[in-house]
């Protein structure tokens, strides 16, 4: 049966779906956790990995798993753009041969809904709502149909979850206000019962806060809100971003993968409050009813 | 008094530093951790007259980095730590200058499972510090210290040293590495060169990362070539 695992990268994102053909992971984060997090639970073949914004904290995660003499990845999908150009994606590419000559890697430098009905390996069909093919071919520095400078974050690829019909989770990677925009021209329907929340609930660039942290609440309507942020956090998530979840969402829970004085401070004394600070890891068995995710400090 | 439980085997800490004042701190901190101490008083002439002591006398060694200044010992501190790992014998190396020695003490840091920064030497920390030397001879790592295979790129060289970046670890964070922890067999070492290495890329600091298993990066092939820039 499907499980899903929002892990605790520190200040990144990544998630792993382990489904009854293989493991999805969609984004890496930097360093070994997801690395160790594979490990112990005996991965040692990974059929896809989906980079869904190609910025540099992001693929140093995925490079630790490419070297890796102990795992196989068969298929890795990536929006390239933003890196193109640089040392980081030389070093990719680096690693992509080296995993290729031992292990036949395939690789798709382009994340858009053409690859939808490809994704899935099990009961858990993983779907991308966007970048639209279009929004993809022009890339960061061009500008979409309304004349909006696109950046890499604008063109981020969304990722979502549906489980015997129903929307279960939600990746909209740093999508921005432009990216969110244009997501909602060209997709009627992108709720989810849960969301890692963009940016790591910071400020999403380019518009004001609150309109966007509304504006993707209304449309995703989630009853869990993730924040994958690093320890001892200051400024994440954003306090604007808390509030107006709450104002937007009725009953929704939120949970911060690191410790966030911000989240600390907005539960305070209130043993009633229904979001949890620096919860770690956290999992979520598709087929349990209620749906309910379980996380790491709930064992102390 | 420490919960860390060590096995009955480790009892007496051998005691290598040749500041006297250090090797008497030394001592308490061992006696505090409910061990006994061994101080190694006089000098010591070779690495195999410090193995040779020290598997007859004790059965875990704390050992300053800096032992020449004094003429105490014939080598540094980090050489020792590693001589004795070899031989899976724990030892635990301490230093004042973690970040300043780093240089002489990274070509050995793999085998260094324990840097204690001088002032950190509690009881707790021996306790913690021989269990985790132990747990490497039987291949069981700390995060921290897990070696991991990945890539690294030379951005600049001099003389001296190499200057990288480990994207896995930090793509922000450049590295300063002696040349000569680069295998000679692997030529002349230049800018834009990729290597695979093993790293323990789980480290939180510059100092606790080792290098080890140096490859040359084989430059892409196939379709991969075209994603190379010109």
């Amino acid at each position: 049966m499907p499980i899903l695992y929002v892990l605790d990268v520190k200040h990144g994102n990544s998630a792993v779906l382990m489904d009854d053909l293989g493991v999805t992971i969609i984004d890496a984060g930097v360093g070994s956790d997801l690395l160790e997090f594979l490990y112990e639970n005996n991965i040692d073949t990974v059929e896809i990995l989906i980079l869904s914004h190609a910025d540099k904290d992001h693929i140093g995660g995925a490079m630790s798993l490419l070297s890796s003499k102990k795992l196989r990845v068969k298929n890795v999908y990536l929006n390239t753009d933003s890196i193109k150009g640089s040392e980081i994606w030389d070093d990719l590419a680096y690693t992509l041969w080296d995993h290729h000559k031992t292990s036949d890697l395939n690789f798709e430098a382009s994340i858009t809904p053409h690859l939808n009905g490809k994704l899935d390996r099990g009961k858990v069909n993983v779907q991308v709502l966007g970048p639209s093919q279009y929004l993809a071919a022009k890339g960061p520095g061009s500008t979409d149909r309304n004349m909006r400078k696109l950046t890499s974050n604008s063109i981020s690829a969304v990722i979502r979850l549906v489980f015997n019909k129903m929307p279960i989770a939600l990746f909209p990677s740093d999508i921005d206000s432009i990216g969110l925009d244009n997501l909602l021209r060209g997709c009627d329907d992108i709720r989810a019962w849960l969301v890692v929340f963009p940016h790591h609930g910071g400020n999403p660039g380019g518009g004001d806060i609150h309109s966007f942290t509304t504006t993707f609440c209304e449309a995703v309507q989630p009853e869990r809100v993730i924040f994958s942020i690093g320890h001892n956090q200051s400024a994440f998530p954003n306090s604007a971003v808390i509030q107006a979840i709450e104002t937007t969402l009725s009953g929704v829970r939120m949970y911060t993968t690191g410790s966030s004085d911000v989240m600390l401070a907005h539960i305070g004394d209130n043993k009633d409050c229904p979001h949890r600070n620096c919860v770690g890891n956290i999992w979520l068995a598709f087929d349990k009813e209620p749906l309910e995710i379980i996380y790491e400090g709930m064992k102390s | 008094m420490s919960a860390t439980m060590l096995p009955d085997k480790i009892h007496r800490v051998a005691v290598i530093d040749d500041d006297e004042q250090a090797r008497e701190a030394m001592a308490e901190s061992i006696e505090d951790a409910n061990l006994q101490p061994v101080v190694q008083r006089t000098r010591l002439n070779s690495l195999d007259e410090l193995i040779r002591k020290l598997t007859r006398d004790a059965d875990a060694a704390l050992c300053d980095h800096r032992l020449t200044p004094r003429n105490y010992a014939a080598f540094q501190g980090a050489e020792a730590v590693a001589a004795l790992y070899q031989i899976s014998f724990p030892a635990l190396l301490v230093t004042a200058w973690s970040t300043e020695d780093i240089d002489n003490i990274r070509p050995y840091r793999r085998k260094i499972p324990v840097l204690i920064r001088s002032g950190g030497l509690e009881p707790r920390i021996i306790r913690e510090g021989i269990t985790v030397c132990l747990n490497e001879f039987n291949n069981v790592f700390l995060k921290e210290r897990k070696p991991q295979r990945v890539l690294l790129r030379i951005e600049d060289t001099d003389s001296s040293f190499a200057y990288v970046i480990v994207p896995s670890w930090d793509p922000d964070t450049g590295l300063k590495l002696p040349l000569t922890l680069f295998p000679a067999h692997l030529g002349h070492i230049d800018p834009g060169m990729r290597f695979f290495a093993i790293v323990n890329i789980g480290a939180l600091k510059n100092e606790d990362l080792f290098f080890d298993g140096f490859e040359i990066a084989e430059e892409p092939g196939n379709s991969y070539a075209d994603l190379i820039r010109p």
